[in-house]
């Protein structure tokens, strides 16, 4: 189950198989396409080329159609500032310049960029038919603000019926936009009410409650599912929000999701958010991402929970952060990476590695999930151990598994990001992917060829004669002198003939023919006890 | 030793404040006396209502740097992308010693304060204060209509209560302010009255111990970063109360608003070694922490922070 019909079965509370996604690309669908902003929210076309690539990149199960505020204000003689990377910005209020409310008429469906936006929503709907299409409405309270100004909040305090009267009229701008949405094919309604966190609930009931119930009327009428969308700090105002009777409620990151989650319940409504748009999205890396949704799917702890940022996802948010958590949604497998890695709560110290590798095997390590519930991690550990019998002996393989806290360790050690990985000596080979046996054995011959060349390129041995100085000495010296002269070669040749050197040594008889080899493990850095114990193994 | 050599960071103050308190006054007041020795830039909302733009600065006749921007009267966190951009280039181009950022009022001080932890910026600037102004006249009922101005002044280091030449009582003002924010330091003024004194003690109280008389751009300045912490989970209050005196110690100033339960909040404040944290029954958001220090990583001190949480956000543990 997706798209739409997911989305629909979460809202309606029955049964699904996962959470949906809903990415609320705005302007980042211009972002995609490499137009602007200004371009983006006045084209009907590129807007549909914006949103068929979070189609393709995002694997969405809804998407709203646009997503700007200011629509209805500009039909209604608001002046928008444009910008080339943001939604525009409303700068004139006609209510606070001398407009009379009763001049201003519910905007048709020709004004202003109503038909482009509707274009869009019918376009999108025949090319998407199982993508769930939300239209977003502005709410009252957010379009009055938009017509008066900020001096609204004083008015409600001066003139509380002339703010009713306002917001009357506003509602009906709501509900006739969702009516032109929804004839244009869209499956739910959000109305967007943003400005409604700055009041609190005593207000919310006084003034909000009447317009916004009166919308939310109108989109069940018209057999259609609503959202309630508020960002901000709103989180007084969740319970009169759910009480205007939508059938979501949609947060941003101010508010804790599990608070939402038990008002929702209440009012057996579905809920959704609240993933970071700036610290998260924006800023933070994919890994970041997928923590971070997961987070929010584990807090929300619910059926009725549709995953979604807090707002509008900002023009320039990387597009690979949303795709890691559109992976994260569709694979229980990257959730179950996720939540073995969440488990640490503690950064691990990390292991010293610069010495990793350096001894005379080839070390593989991979780092796994756990390799008998993980059918990738099993398949890349059976790769390996298929391979290394050919190396006879040579080759030593370890499996991490990150449900233990020393794979985590490791894993971070070897800065490794993605499960599975294989590492060859420390470095990061193989990456999610389970190598074909030809692969994998070229890798670990690549690498048994680089020790090769190092250990050419070490330091010349010595060879010590050991033994009564005296005739069987020099014989044995002579004899290889001899020798090395036959290889063309020229090493140190040294004589030691104290007792107690020969007993060090443990040389039981004489003459004793030693050789020496010298290795250079470490330079310029004090290596760790563990790392001088294994080439220590190495010299026994 | 550290042997890189100190970054210069530009100090950059939220000024915040509803419609008509007087935040433009203020900024025209520091343009006036301090232009001749500082390279000050003002980043203005372009088209909030009632300014009349960057023109009541320009008519003070100094030299600054004037950014505008041109977000409307929503300035909320999903327009702060362009918002850094075009942060980045005009602090190349302007390099400015200072930079005051008047903001709207509705805008989420918070929000902002996260945004210049953004790599793109956070070498050159630093969240160096949060200054609120208050009109006297109308704030009451504003501040029990309005959720930011509460908000607003509860995160300030420094709040003004201006045009207190209007009303006749300033103490229930007063009592109001000190039950949203237990640390800031309030100052009642006319910004026509405010004396050479009280104006410099707060325009140079960031770099500590800055003689006045000297240009800040020739003075060293430590690498200050400055990281900016929301969450809206619940916290250990042993794990944050042993955190908080053990950071106190190599930061310069931590302040903010810690939520244990949903009944319980911490105020916070630490100033050099000094620290003070009390029960505060009145912050209506979650928890939010500005901590300032020399060489503060904000990654790291985030996380650091964050892993205090409690298992659960735990609405339902707590309920």
């Amino acid at each position: 189950m997706k798209g739409k019909e997911l989305l629909i079965n979460t809202i309606r509370g029955e049964e699904t198989s996962r959470t949906p996604w809903v990415p609320f690309v705005g302007v980042h669908g211009g972002y995609l396409i490499g137009t602007t902003a200004d371009l983006y929210l006045q084209s009907s076309e590129l807007m549909i080329q914006g949103l068929s690539k979070a189609v393709e990149l995002y694997q969405p199960d809804g998407l709203p159609v646009c997503f700007d505020l200011q629509i209805e204000a500009e039909a209604l003689g608001c002046r928008l500032n444009w910008s080339p990377d943001n939604p525009p910005a409303v700068v004139t209020h006609p209510l606070a310049e001398g407009v009379a409310l009763k001049t201003l008429k519910i905007p048709g469906p020709k004004d202003g960029r109503i038909p482009m936006v509707m274009e869009t929503a019918r376009e999108m709907r025949k090319k998407f038919p199982e993508l769930g299409l939300y239209g977003l409405v502005t709410g009252p309270f957010t379009l009055a603000l938009h017509l008066l100004g900020t001096d609204i909040f004083m008015k409600m305090f001066e003139d509380p019926e002339g703010i009713r009267e306002l917001l009357t009229f506003t509602a009906e701008v709501t509900s006739t936009m969702a009516g032109y949405y929804l004839d244009a094919g869209c499956d739910i309604i959000a109305m967007v009410d943003p400005m409604t966190s700055q009041i609190g609930p005593e207000q919310f009931k006084e003034f909000i409650h009447e317009p916004a119930s009166s919308v939310f009327n109108f989109i069940r009428k018209s057999g259609a599912l609503s959202s309630f969308f508020v960002c901000g700090h709103a989180q007084q105002n969740i319970e009169v929000m759910s009480q205007t009777g939508p059938d979501n409620v949609s947060i941003d990151e101010n508010i804790p999701l599990d608070f939402v989650r038990e008002v929702c319940k209440k009012y057996d409504i579905s809920f959704g958010g609240n993933l970071q748009l700036t610290m998260v999205l924006l800023m933070g890396s994919e890994e970041d991402c997928m923590q971070h949704a997961w987070e929010c799917i584990t807090t929300a702890d619910s059926p009725r929970f549709i995953l979604a940022p807090g707002c509008d996802l900002p023009m320039k948010t990387p597009p690979e952060n949303i795709r890691a958590i559109t992976r994260l949604v569709n694979d229980p497998y990257q959730q179950e990476v996720i939540q073995a890695l969440g488990k640490t709560s503690s950064k691990p110290e990390l292991l010293n590695l610069d010495d990793y590798g350096n001894i005379d095997k080839v070390i593989v390590d991979i780092i796994t999930l756990d390799s008998e519930s993980c059918a990738p991690c099993q398949y890349m550990v059976e790769a390996v151990k298929q391979v290394a019998p050919h190396f006879e002996g040579i080759v030593e393989w370890r499996e991490h598994s990150i449900k233990d806290f020393e794979g985590i360790t490791f894993m971070s050690s070897l800065f490794v990001k993605n499960i599975p990985t294989i590492c060859i000596d420390g470095k990061i080979t193989f990456v999610s992917k389970i190598p074909p046996k030809n692969e994998l054995i070229r890798a670990i011959q690549k690498r048994i060829n680089e020790k090769l060349k190092s250990r050419l390129r070490i330091k010349p041995g010595e060879i010590l004669l050991a033994g009564e100085s005296g005739e069987e000495l020099t014989e044995l010296k002579r004899k290889t002198e001899l020798a090395l002269a036959e290889l063309g070669t020229k090493l140190d040749v040294r004589i030691e003939t104290g007792e107690e050197f020969r007993q060090n040594l443990g040389v039981a008889d004489t003459p004793a023919w030693i050789s020496v080899k010298y290795r250079i493990r470490s330079e310029g850095r004090q290596p760790t006890i563990e790392v001088i114990k294994e080439w220590i193994k190495d010299l026994l | 030793m550290d042997k890189r050599s100190p970054v210069v960071k530009v100090p950059f103050f939220l000024v915040t404040g509803f419609l008509g308190s007087g935040k433009t006054t203020l900024l025209t007041e520091l343009i006036r006396r301090y232009s001749q020795h500082y390279r000050i830039a003002v980043v203005q909302n372009e088209f909030a209502p009632g300014h009349v733009d960057g023109q009541m600065l320009r008519e003070v006749g100094k030299p600054f740097q004037l950014m505008e921007i041109n977000n409307g009267s929503v300035f909320c966190a999903c327009l702060l992308s362009d918002f850094i951009d075009r942060l980045d280039a005009f602090l190349k181009e302007a390099r400015p010693d200072v930079i005051f950022l008047e903001a709207t009022g509705l805008a989420d001080p918070v929000s902002l304060g996260e945004i210049l932890q953004s790599p793109q910026v956070f070498d050159h600037i630093y969240l160096a204060g949060s200054w609120c102004i208050v009109d006297a006249r109308n704030f009451f009922p504003m501040v029990d209509q309005v959720f930011q101005i509460r908000h607003q002044v509860s995160i300030a280091d420094l709040i003004w209560i201006n045009k207190t030449d209007l009303i006749s009582e300033i103490e229930p003002i007063e009592k109001r302010l000190r039950e949203l924010n237990p640390y800031a330091s309030i100052l009642s003024t006319r910004f026509g009255n405010t004396t050479q004194i009280e104006l410099e003690n707060h325009f140079f109280n960031v770099w500590d111990k800055i003689p006045v008389n000297e240009p800040v751009s020739k003075v060293k300045r430590p690498a200050v970063g400055a990281c900016v912490v929301r969450s809206n989970y619940y916290f250990d209050r042993q794990k944050v109360t042993d955190f908080i005196h053990q950071e106190a110690a190599h930061l310069y100033r931590m302040k903010g608003f810690i939520k244990i339960s949903p009944d319980l909040t911490l105020a916070i404040q630490t100033v050099n070694r000094d620290v003070e944290i009390r029960e505060w029954p009145n912050h209506e958001s979650g928890t939010e922490v500005i901590a300032l220090g020399p060489d503060l990583i904000p990654a790291q001190f985030s996380k650091k922070f964050l892993s205090l949480k409690q298992v659960k956000s735990s609405y339902e543990q707590n309920s």
